[in-house]
């Protein structure tokens, strides 16, 4: 049992998506019960497998018991696993959220979501080339029919508009595996980054542009960012927090892992301005776009892109401590954004538009709080993670003399403070609309409480834990070089 | 580059040319359709051995260089499922779209919003 463990944290919530789509027919509320204890289930997995690689190392695991040069390997690193438990926690968080979501069709979101979740950790855990492509377009397949699994207008225009830009992504980098596949004669990740250094630079340059690419806009970086406002708005505020926490994190994941072990560190030449380019420009643009914004969840949206220009930044210092803080943000950013979507979801019964908020602090004090602290996280003020984050992004920028790209970072808080801010000024208003003191607040399950309780403690707990963390985020961005 | 090379090229920009210019989202679809195939070809041209055999080892095997490597049309199979799953998705989002909206067409839907 413990010898296979990273391909049963992939087995377990595929299996449990197809058992949800049977269960439905006997009882909607088992297929819910099962779908929260899948995810309990999946995290103690991740955990279980985290204490092997602690203890052993590096794990490499062969399915089927092939030779890693013909068959398919599975290789959990430090870094690795750490993704795996940033997705099983917010799986986690997410499932025991909706697990009473009055959805339309919500037994096809459990299965969706299963099914998302396991083609989220593949995308972490394996270290085959082609395989990796399979489980992206499992994840994107699954995240696609989520958007639209309410089946609204709004859904279905936004899950368009994702297919559309995850086909594109999707098509690079099948062309760029086939290319590294033609000239090394391999599959194996390890087996092919050995090889890499020794190609034509001109296929060297192309695959590494096709790769950039489909994952700038697998991860919306600026200017591929055309599909991410639009999704995360349009989408139910559990499947935006699972884009956002989660989804988004792969692309992260898989930026960091295939650029970094392709191109080793001292070689970087172009790639390493391009990536503090691309951060910088995304984190100045997508806080921009949040400015212009009415809705919250399309500040929340817009907010997202610049996080992602955060951890990108960190990759283009390309030294492990500007690599373990663009890790650090990632890790941070699930959590706060996740608060942020739920707790903004339980808020706008009246509806999203910060207008619509006025003087909504005193009625849903829990949702409330919640989204305030997780806010004010990923604003970036102490005590909350991201300021640590951010803190060892611009420290280790200004180690290796990179001046100008640690001033966005205070820059992108100044312009934080300036958007929240309009949202706050509504919430806190003193004047209430009379339509919304009408209203009866939704109430609010004590477990969706417990939820958000988590979600809030998941802000600060990262600024405390820092040191422990640090040294464990290390460790994983030292699997990089 | 070979001949080959250049009718999947031509294949792949032009189902990018209609990706970018069509306006009906069926038609899109077939573009993304288009490019798929180009890239499929691509990859089975790659393992094409003229007058290769099988991979299958006889004790008595001669020529080892004439074994057709089996790695590429597995891909290609799976590729290929992977292409009709996203087909199918995008289709029937199209269809739902349909339902609400009565077109297909993303001039006419822009001027619905």
């Amino acid at each position: 049992m413990i010898d296979h463990l990273p391909i049963l944290v992939i087995v377990v919530p595929l299996m449990y998506g197809f058992c949800a789509a049977i269960l439905k027919y006997f009882s909607v509320r088992a297929a819910r019960v099962g779908f929260v204890s899948a995810s309990s289930v999946q995290l103690a997995l991740v955990a279980a497998l985290a204490r092997q690689v602690a203890l052993q190392g590096t794990v490499e695991y062969r399915l089927a018991a092939w030779h890693p040069e013909v068959g398919i390997v599975l290789v959990v690193d430090v870094l690795a696993v750490l993704f795996a438990a940033i997705i099983a926690f917010c799986v986690l968080l997410v499932a025991v959220y909706s697990a009473d979501y009055p959805a339309a069709d919500s037994t096809s979101y459990f299965t969706l979501a299963s099914i998302l979740t396991a083609g989220m950790t593949g995308i972490v855990l394996t270290g085959d080339l082609f395989n990796l492509y399979v489980f992206i377009e499992m994840t994107s397949l699954s995240s696609v029919a989520l958007v639209a699994v309410n089946r609204d207008e709004k859904g279905i225009r936004a899950a368009l508009r994702y297919i559309v830009f995850s086909i594109v992504a999707g098509l690079l980098f099948l062309l760029a595996v086939m290319l590294l596949y033609g000239a090394s004669g391999s599959l194996n990740m390890r087996i092919v980054a050995g090889q890499f250094a020794g190609f034509a630079p001109n296929l060297q340059a192309v695959v590494i542009a096709l790769f950039a690419v489909a994952l700038g806009i697998k991860t919306a970086v600026i200017p591929f960012h055309g599909w991410l406002p639009d999704v995360y708005t349009g989408s139910p505020s559990a499947v935006s927090a699972l884009l956002s926490g989660a989804v988004n994190k792969t692309g992260i994941y898989m930026l960091a892992r295939l650029l970094f072990t392709l191109t080793s560190p001292g070689s970087h030449g172009v790639l390493q301005p391009a990536l503090l380019a691309a951060g910088a420009v995304t984190i100045l643009g997508g806080h921009t776009l949040a400015l212009g914004q009415t809705n919250v969840k399309s500040i929340l949206a817009c907010s997202s892109i610049a996080h992602t220009g955060y951890m990108v930044m960190g990759f283009g210092v390309g030294t492990a401590a500007g690599v373990t803080a663009g890790l650090f943000h990632a890790l941070n950013h699930m959590v706060m954004k996740s608060g942020a979507f739920l707790s903004a979801e339980a808020m706008s019964t009246k509806g999203q538009d910060i207008q619509q908020w006025q003087g909504l602090q005193k009625r849903v004090s829990t949702a409330g709080v919640v989204f305030v602290v997780s806010t004010l996280a990923l604003v970036g003020i102490p005590p909350f993670g991201a300021f640590m984050s951010k803190w060892q992004l611009a420290t280790a920028a200004i180690q290796e003399g990179l001046w100008h790209a640690a001033l966005f970072v205070p820059l992108g808080t100044a312009m934080a403070v300036l958007y929240y801010g309009r949202v706050y000024r509504s919430l806190f208003s003193l004047r209430c609309e009379e339509s919304t003191a009408d209203t009866d607040m939704q109430h609010l399950t004590t477990v969706r409480k417990l939820v958000l309780a988590a979600a809030a403690v998941g802000c600060v707990a990262p600024f405390l834990l820092h040191g422990g963390l640090l040294s464990v985020l290390r460790a994983a961005a030292l699997n990089l070089f | 580059m070979t001949f080959a090379h250049l009718i999947m090229l031509g294949l792949f920009l032009l189902g990018f040319w209609c990706v970018l210019t069509e306006t009906d989202l069926i038609k899109i679809v077939v573009g993304f359709n288009i490019m798929e195939a180009s890239l499929l070809l691509l990859l089975v041209k790659m393992a094409y051995v003229p007058g290769g055999r099988p991979p299958i080892l006889f004790p008595a095997a001669p020529d080892a260089a004439k074994i057709v490597d089996p790695i590429p049309q597995a891909l290609t199979l799976t590729a290929i499922v992977i292409g009709a799953a996203t087909t199918a998705l995008m289709l029937s989002l199209i269809v739902q779209l349909h339902r609400h909206y009565g077109t297909t067409d993303l001039d006419e839907l822009r001027e619905i919003r």
